[in-house]
């Protein structure tokens, strides 16, 4: 099908207000008379509480009211998965985020000189943070159920058949390091009562009909009752899923009648809020002399910190992805997924893929290097096609695009032209070459689209046709950033044959915008674009019927529904799934020995993500992951000493800076057009990041001949491990 | 005991009463109602807060607002002239150097900053102008670009005026 | 309660540190204090010295030395140009610290008074022999940067005085130096440890006057008389170069904290020395080629 929007290189719909500043985003929302929120955190990361005494700070100057666990007059708990994390705690504290209380005031100053008042009694308790330690029955428990929040165990085949029939093997460990998503906005919001005695809630979360859900059930209020919004967000990557700030604000604004407004310190944001799940993995991977994979074997353990957030689902996508993009008969996997008091974890860009990924993809360059073979060849003899089996033994039934972006990898320049590229000194001094190190890595994956079995993944959207061919579509997924509402009206407008800049879309609020599901899981350009698509084709048979009866109407409007299809068999939260994105990332890297500094010169990606509804989004969201994965590999780890957070900041808390992201980046779409999707279209914004990591890892062993597994890799370890290494040149 | 100062903003001068300690960020935002300007970690290190004051790129996260008395901010509401946007705001938007925009102000400052020093900027000149402002979705790859075709775009004007 | 003062003249600010009042602070640029978040908590005087007419400007002084106002910024000493030609090492350092934001507010003074052990100027104001200004009622005195500073946020500055300037000596002759700084990343950083070096550079391949000088590798910065004594009148060879190296691997006395090890801030001096001094090494056999072209041409 020829596309006239749809795959053009269009601005964003949101650039214009971005570029000027006019647009407001959460934390830049205020109201007449809103009171500042502070809240009041642990002092412990495990402790009992053994009395809370808010007289002084309730008053202090400006402070209007000093709320505990006593004010919620709801559940006092909540949670996307299990409502386990309490609104304000009375009795016990897991983690350094919890809440003891909140205080309301007249100016942020005064709120949190108040907080500083509120005197809480601790007792600490044994902390728990080893998470070896947490599968010992012995362990006492975080939580009534035990410290294990969820397992798996999986196999396909007969792992020890794949390993008699393997003539190459190779067992390693890995270790992940926990990652903030460090969105640029903390989170924020401004709650208040409206003139109808609706509570509004303008904030920033990724799923504003789950917020309004557990907000109405924290204060024991009818959900419409209740108004939640989140327009426009300044980055989220999963760190925003988990409520943030919403519930507190509601609950100030509730009991004290008043606006209310709080802004996350980038300190409160780091040790507060959700983190990509650390975890250690064991992989032992076997194949036959002929280089065909036999057997992937995989043992996890993730460590879900204080709360069960999506640590479950996300264990459960790591094993779904544990053998990767590849057919593989004997397939063995499990693992566990526990509560500690380190911070806690859940959902994140890739979102237990990027983890699976590192261990997979390392495994498939030691086998390749093992056995003599090219690294993407051999991958490519392997790939997964439509029909096989997938590495937890269910079919692959839709379009599977892995090949062809191997292929593609394979005829790019940089894979092509590597022993050239990895020669070249010309930027180094003559006498500093011999120090100079290049190397080449590639990595495959494919990532799980929506949210799989078992878990309800719907879109519900509305087209308005107004006068004068404008066309508004409501939706309810949040623009964090990714562009989506750009696609959503390319596609709009591709559909109805109008331009462009005749769709407006109005976005995330539970006041005007029906539920459209979650903003994660690379889900919203195709759930929600198939509702559109939906909604349009019912407009048309209206519009239709109207012109046979000739009557004509102006305004005009539908919705309609999409739900994401999945796999018939269930085989656990979220649990396979049926579409998939595939990516391939080359990955040129060069290592100075003197230093042991590491820089990412160059990266390919060749990516599927379906038909490319936006380009410029497209190549953004892909340069954006890169710069992510680099940051995962080689800089980003949260530091925790006996659950205290050491690295708050972005001056400890390392980012990738503009001089550490290369500009060499080459993002190529593979359209592999998937026939369920809207025009063809799937999505690649946790493709494009989860193989990067892996990628670097797999150069890195390309230029100095180690293999690290053990991210991030830092300069330091380059020297510990050219001093330890026996080959050393 | 508030302190009163007077800061010209984009061109119009204000008198502002504000806390002794209190950084000019603050003042540009909950004072000034210029919500433009952002804050990512208020010590220095993001660059969502930069302005440019009395011709110098600062994060004004690390400014006092009263030891700025007297000073000319140009903030992200004063880049465009009269509703049009300028041509580096014209390329952030061309070549998708925005996803969630939050860092755009900065950004957008220190790509002014850096063109205001030098005529045509190489990449490692860019990537330096841009070191001190983090984007955590884009990976500044767009961002330079749309820096190095404004830088383009303006040196070509000059060249051709001063041809004529 | 704070309050601040911006003063015009150091006069002002001499007589109020000389009523010793206690709980004063001065400011320059603010980006060593303000990040910090108990900043002002304690304090009840602030004077800004940003505005101070004698703190500013970069000249060359009654006795021919190189002054810099306590309050120029690090931005305004890299684009000067009796810097980039008197003292292109101090250039460099300043080039490397923090973002051009920061350079544009923070100041050679208040990096010299904050007296971090990864303070980037410190190194090559040390090899370029600099004294510190300090200045009082009892008028001005003068302190090599060695002696000024004493330990980690400790120097020789006495609670009345203040820093007024930076003297650097101009040395004449062919120069060479390099700053190099090991981070945690190659964008804006705070040093895991940084390696000055400066000497007079010869046609015949020798360094003479060598100086080096490293940072956050000890609780101060650090000169490397060891190095400079294996450098020193030796024609430059990578053997020469990669006993210097040793000599500071050897002097380091650092430690393990958030950003690095004690290993491989021991390791990474050597390595930076190394960087430096080969690409000096590549730059004079450059030279020598070209110039035995240009002999050539002519004969
Ligand atoms: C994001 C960021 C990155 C940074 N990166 C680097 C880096 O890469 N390298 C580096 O070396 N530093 C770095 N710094 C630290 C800082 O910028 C420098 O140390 C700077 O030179 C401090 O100067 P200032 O004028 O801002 O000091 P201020 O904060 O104003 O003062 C610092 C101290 O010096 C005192 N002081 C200031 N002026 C005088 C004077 N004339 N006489 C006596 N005492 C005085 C003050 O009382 C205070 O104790 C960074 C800081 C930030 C926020
Ligand atoms: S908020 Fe000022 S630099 Fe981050
Ligand atoms: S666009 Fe989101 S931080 Fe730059």
């Amino acid at each position: 099908m020829k596309c006239t929007v749809v795959g053009k290189r269009v601005e964003r719909k949101d650039a214009r207000a971005k570029v000027t500043g006019e647009t407001i985003y959460p934390s830049d929302r205020s109201r007449e008379g809103m009171l500042w929120v502070v809240a009041v955190r642990a002092a412990h990361p495990h402790a009992r509480i053994l009395s809370i005494d808010t007289e002084r700070a309730a008053a202090a100057a400006g402070v209007v009211r000093v709320l505990t666990a006593r004010d919620v007059p709801g559940e006092n708990a909540f949670g996307i998965q299990f409502h386990d994390m309490p609104v304000l705690c009375s009795d016990r504290v897991r983690y350094l985020g919890d809440v003891v209380a909140l205080v309301g005031a007249e100016s942020r100053r005064a709120a949190r000189q108040a907080a500083a008042l509120v005197a809480v009694d601790y007792q600490p308790l044994a902390l728990l943070t080893d998470p070896e330690q947490a599968l010992d029955p012995a362990t006492p428990a975080l939580h009534p159920g035990g410290n294990i929040l969820h397992e798996v165990h999986f196999h396909k085949g007969n792992i020890s058949v794949g390993f008699q029939k393997s003539a190459v093997i190779v067992e390693r460990s890995y270790q992940l390091p926990m990652m903030d998503h460090a969105f640029l906005e903390t989170e924020a919001g401004l709650s208040y009562f409206d003139e109808n005695d609706v509570l509004c809630v303008e904030s920033c979360g990724q799923y504003i009909y789950r917020d309004r859900k557990q907000i109405a059930s924290v204060l024991g209020l009818a959900e419409e009752k209740i108004r939640v919004s989140a327009e426009m967000v300044g980055g989220a990557f999963g760190g925003k899923d988990d409520i943030t700030v919403q519930i507190q604000l509601a609950l100030m604004t509730y009991v004290t009648g008043r606006p209310a407004k709080m802004v996350a310190s980038r300190e409160e944001s780091i040790v507060a809020h959700s983190k990509r799940h650390p975890a250690s993995m064991w992989f032992k991977t076997g194949a036959s002399k002929s280089g065909k994979l036999m057997a992937v074997e995989a043992r996890f353990l993730s460590d879900t910190g204080a709360y069960a957030s999506l640590g479950g689902p996300v264990l459960n996508l790591m094993a779904e992805h544990a053998a990767g993009p590849y057919l593989v008969p004997h397939v063995k996997v499990d693992g566990h997924v526990v509560y500690t008091n380190n911070g806690f974890s859940g959902a994140f860009r890739g979102f237990g893929c990027t983890q699976a990924c590192v261990g997979i993809e390392s495994q498939m360059d030691l086998m390749a290097r093992a056995l003599r073979r090219d690294p993407l060849a051999f991958r490519q003899a392997n790939v997964l096609h439509q029909g096989d089996a997938a590495g937890l033994g269910y079919e692959m039934k839709t379009a599977v695009g892995a090949e062809p972006t191997i292929r593609a990898a394979r005829a790019g320049k940089l894979y092509r032209q590597r022993r050239r590229i990895k020669k070249d000194r010309t930027h180094v001094s003559p006498s500093l070459a011999p120090f100079i190190r290049r190397g080449v890595g590639v990595a495959s994956q494919m990532q799980g689209l929506g949210l799989g079995v078992g878990i309800e993944d719907q879109a519900e959207v509305e087209v308005v046709l107004g006068p004068g061919g404008a066309v508004r579509v409501k939706v309810g997924t949040t623009e964090i950033g990714q562009g989506a509402y750009t696609a959503y009206a390319q596609m709009t407008a591709e559909r109805l044959g109008v331009p462009l800049e005749q769709v407006e879309i109005v976005g995330a609020d539970t006041g005007t915008c029906p539920d459209s599901g979650a903003t994660t899981a690379s889900r919203t350009t195709y759930a929600v674009g198939n509702a559109i698509l939906l909604a349009i084709a019912k407009l048309e048979q209206r519009r239709s019927a109207w012109a046979a009866q000739g009557t004509g109407r102006e305004n005009l409007s539908a919705r309609a529904n999409f739900t994401v299809p999945t796999q018939d068999r269930q085989l656990g939260d979220g649990l396979p799934h049926l579409l998939y994105s595939y990516g391939t990332h080359v990955v040129l890297v060069e290592v100075n020995t003197l230093t042991g500094e590491i820089s990412v010169e160059a990266v390919e990606a060749y990516l599927d993500g379906g038909r490319v509804v936006s380009p410029l989004g497209f190549e953004g969201q892909s340069e954006g992951g890169i710069a992510q994965g680099i940051g995962y590999t080689l800089f980003e780890e949260v530091l925790l000493d006996r659950g205290r957070f050491l690295n708050t900041n972005f001056d400890t808390y390392i980012l990738p800076s503009s001089k550490d992201v290369p500009t060499a980046i080459h993002t190529v779409p593979i359209e592999v057009m998937e026939k369920s999707g809207p025009l063809g279209a799937k999505g690649i914004s946790e493709t494009c990041t989860v193989g990067v990591a892996p990628a670097i890892l797999n150069a890195l062993e390309d230029a100095i001949g180690i293999r690290f597994v053990r991210l991030p890799v830092r300069a330091e370890d380059v020297i510990l491990a050219r001093e330890e290494s026996p080959h050393e040149s | 005991m508030r302190v009163d100062i007077e800061l010209g903003i984009n061109g119009s001068r204000s008198r502002f009463a504000v806390e002794p300690d209190e950084r000019l960020v603050s003042t540009l935002r909950d004072r000034a109602g210029l919500t433009g300007t952002k804050q990512g970690c208020k010590i220095g290190e993001c660059g969502a807060c930069s302005v440019i004051m009395d011709g110098k790129l600062v994060p004004s996260c690390l400014v006092l607002s009263a030891s700025a008395d007297g000073a000319d901010l140009l903030t992200v509401e004063g880049v465009a002239q009269d509703g049009n946007l300028s041509d580096l705001q014209q390329a952030f938007v061309a070549e998708g150097a925005i996803q969630c925009g939050y860092c755009t102000p900065g950004m957008l400052l220190a790509g002014e900053y850096l063109l205001s020093r030098y005529q045509r900027p190489d990449t490692a000149q860019i990537k330096e102008a841009i070191a001190g402002n983090l984007c955590r979705c884009t990976g500044y790859t767009k961002i330079v670009a749309a820096i190095r075709k404004t830088a383009k775009k303006r040196s070509l004007v000059k060249s051709s005026a001063q041809g004529r | 309660m704070l309050r601040i003062l911006r003063l015009p003249a150091l006069d002002q600010v001499i007589e109020i540190l000389s009523a010793q009042e206690s709980e004063t602070l001065l400011m320059a640029g603010g980006t060593d204090i303000l990040p910090r978040p108990a900043a002002l908590a304690s304090t009840r005087l602030l004077i800004d010295l940003s505005q101070v007419a004698e703190l500013q400007g970069i000249a060359l002084d009654a006795e021919g030395r190189i002054r810099i106002g306590a309050a120029v910024t690090h931005q305004e000493i890299v684009d000067h140009p009796l810097i980039q030609r008197k003292a292109q090492l101090l250039s460099m350092a300043c080039s490397s610290i923090g973002s051009v934001q920061i350079r544009n507010l923070g100041t050679i003074g208040g990096n010299l008074a904050n007296a971090s052990p990864a303070a980037d100027s410190l190194p090559a104001l040390v090899c370029l022999a600099a004294e510190v200004a300090l200045a009082s009622p009892r008028g001005i005195r003068f302190l090599p940067v060695s002696a000024f500073i004493l330990g980690p946020g400790r120097t020789a500055r006495a609670a009345d005085e203040l820093i007024e300037s930076v003297r650097i000596p101009v040395v004449t002759g062919r120069r060479v130096a390099f700053f190099k700084k090991a981070g945690q990343r190659r964008g804006m950083c705070c040093a895991k440890a940084s390696v000055a070096m400066c000497a007079h550079r010869h046609g015949d391949g020798r360094l003479t006057k060598p100086r080096v000088a490293m940072g956050a590798v000890a609780a101060t910065v650090i000169s490397v008389p060891a190095a400079e004594r294996v450098l020193a009148d030796r024609v430059l060879t990578m053997a020469v170069i990669e006993e210097a190296a040793a000599a500071c691997c050897e002097a380091a006395q650092a430690i393990d904290d958030i950003r690095s090890t004690a290993s491989y801030r021991r390791h990474v001096v050597g390595a930076l020395l190394t960087e430096g001094l080969a690409e000096i090494y590549d730059h004079m056999q450059d030279l020598a080629r070209r110039q035995a072209r240009r002999r050539r041409r002519r004969s």
